[in-house]
């Protein structure tokens, strides 16, 4: 069972918190998304081979399935589809969220400004709006 | 190749320079949300620290004496830290780029 360690943290941590980042964030419109973007980047894992082949870092064989594919660890594939989907998600969600929270100040500071210009021209005397015919705004 | 530098070089050539480029091709768009990324690198930072220093302690992965320059905290290499905030900084600038490009086609109606 030692081999499969590797496995077990991939799907313990990266499962883990991209099931979190699933059941919270409300992204089953961003699905075919996030299938699109891991597709993308699972091939990045290759480049893991050169990591390896340098000494970055190293693998106990006797804790992982100790199969490559293209130089990498086979279950690094795995890192890389649960990592990217994970980091994707949660960049969707906090976008989304960043967006909304933009798109309200902007509305905010808007009718703050139009409030701002009907008192204007309430004080010299003119209707909310006038001022807008006059170019006295 | 065997150097101290080994680990530095690989962030360099295959997570640093693709970031850089994509940031400077989609600056403005990317600068758009300072809040999204900052909270990327904390979730990464939350998830991934815990799982290497698991991963370390139980001899999953090791980082071999000569790899690495920095001092290690909590049995990992600077650049293990590194590796964590930049790799979710990348994945994150790869999102929201392919969502601008592919939003009119992609996004949900």
């Amino acid at each position: 069972m030692k081999q499969y360690s590797y496995l077990f943290t991939i799907l313990a941590f990266g499962g883990g918190s991209l099931v979190l980042i699933w059941l919270r964030g409300h992204l089953r419109r961003y699905a075919r998304f996030v299938l699109f973007f891991v597709v993308v980047t699972v091939p990045f894992a290759y480049f893991e081979s050169f990591g390896l082949r340098w000494r970055a870092w190293a693998y106990n064989p006797a804790r992982t399935i100790h199969r490559h594919f293209l130089g990498a660890e086979v279950e690094s594939y795995l890192f890389m589809a649960f990592v990217s989907a994970a980091v994707a998600s949660a960049t969707l969600v906090y976008a989304t969220r960043e967006e909304a929270r933009r798109r309200k100040d902007q509305t905010r500071a808007r009718t703050a400004e139009e409030a701002a210009d009907g008192v204007e021209a309430v004080k010299s005397g003119m209707a909310p709006g006038d001022c807008m015919q006059t170019g006295q705004c | 190749m065997a150097t101290n530098w080994n680990y530095l070089i690989w962030l360099g050539l295959f997570v640093w320079a693709p970031t850089a480029l994509l940031w400077l091709a989609f600056y403005r768009v990317l600068a758009q949300f300072p809040r999204t990324f900052g909270l990327v690198i904390l979730g990464a930072c939350a998830v991934s620290v815990p799982w290497d220093v698991v991963a370390v302690r139980t001899r999953i992965w090791r980082f071999p004496s000569g790899c690495c320059v920095g001092p290690r905290v909590f049995e990992l290499p600077i650049e293990e830290y590194l590796f964590i905030i930049f790799v979710s900084v990348y994945v994150a600038t790869l999102t929201l780029v392919i969502r601008h490009l592919t939003r009119a086609r992609l996004a949900p109606s």
